[in-house]
């Protein structure tokens, strides 16, 4: 199974984890890591890197990894990452996170992460102009 | 020589908040600038991707002071973006002139002895001094997030932390 690893600024990746285990129920590898005010650059991406590694736990599966904002820290610290080939997606969202965590077991890294991609643009909806454009059909 | 605004910040370009500044200064080129990340390939990648279409340059502090005087240059409102306070004294010393100048984050490092000044500025005593020495050359120092942020006077921060 793929592991996940949620990285953002301050509590948001622990608030999306507890956000999708409220709805999926308690997931394993999947780590949350929010970034503090004074973070070290260095140290942050030691943080994300060693729980890669932890989530993808010796399975050849590997892990992804959600961050919160291209051009954030924790994308900025997620890059060498990326650069060795671990899949890391920025603009992490709940649709995105849930998404993954129920398609994981049985896709392909390289799937997941289009899975993950599609997900949270699909997730975007103008909820309003949806009910008025498909109220009910008429006889 | 056109250098709008310098920013000390270790954390370099980050998203929104660099993009903030660049538009209120209406700025045309981001320079980052230390000497360690102008010789990291993966950040000369990274930091132009982050600045969200500002044309970035990632360069040594030599370099930055051959741009920043170069013909190009004089034409262009440049903000730089020091990594250290110890960068920007340099630049400063090599004869930069920025109209003004703020401290955006100073991570602590492991192992010295820092105090935090804000949530996000850890200053140890021989920073202090770097920061003083930046003063001595005729700046206010400020230190805010963003560019509607009410600035505080950055070395009053430090007299207040008795550093």
């Amino acid at each position: 199974m793929i592991g996940i690893v949620v990285v953002s600024h301050g509590p948001l990746a622990e608030g999306l984890k507890s956000a999708a285990e409220m709805i999926v129920g308690p997931q394993e590898r999947l780590l949350a890591i929010g970034m503090e005010p004074a973070a070290d650059m260095e140290r942050l991406r030691e943080q994300i890197e060693a729980a890669a590694t932890t989530v993808a736990a010796g399975d050849p599966s590997g892990a992804l990894v959600l961050v919160d904002l291209m051009g954030g820290s924790p994308a900025n610290a997620s890059v060498y990452l990326a650069a060795s080939g671990t899949p890391v997606i920025c603009g992490a969202s709940l649709p995105m996170l849930l998404e993954v965590l129920v398609t994981r077991e049985r896709a392909t890294l390289r799937e997941l992460t289009d899975i993950a991609l599609q997900a949270a643009r699909d997730g975007i909806i103008n909820l309003t102009e949806m009910l008025a454009s498909e109220g009910g059909e008429s006889v | 020589m056109t250098v709008v605004h310098m920013r000390i910040d270790n954390r370099l370009i980050h998203g929104q908040v660099t993009v903030s500044w660049a538009n209120a200064f209406n700025v045309n080129r981001l320079i980052v600038t230390n000497d360690q990340v102008a010789r990291d390939a993966i950040q000369q990648m990274m930091l132009p991707a982050a600045a969200r279409g500002i044309p970035t340059s990632v360069l040594s502090i030599d370099d930055t002071l051959k741009h920043v005087s170069s013909e190009n240059g004089q034409k262009e409102r440049i903000f730089v973006l020091a990594k250290l306070p110890q960068d920007a004294l340099r630049l400063l010393e090599g004869g930069l002139q920025p109209q003004e100048i703020n401290v955006g984050n100073q991570a602590p490092v492991p192992a010295t002895k820092f105090k935090m000044v804000t949530h996000s500025i850890a200053v140890t005593a021989d920073d202090a001094a770097i920061y003083r020495a930046i003063a001595a050359k005729g700046y206010r120092l400020t230190s805010k997030m963003m560019p509607s942020d009410r600035a505080t006077d950055f070395l009053e921060t430090l007299r207040k932390h008795k550093l």
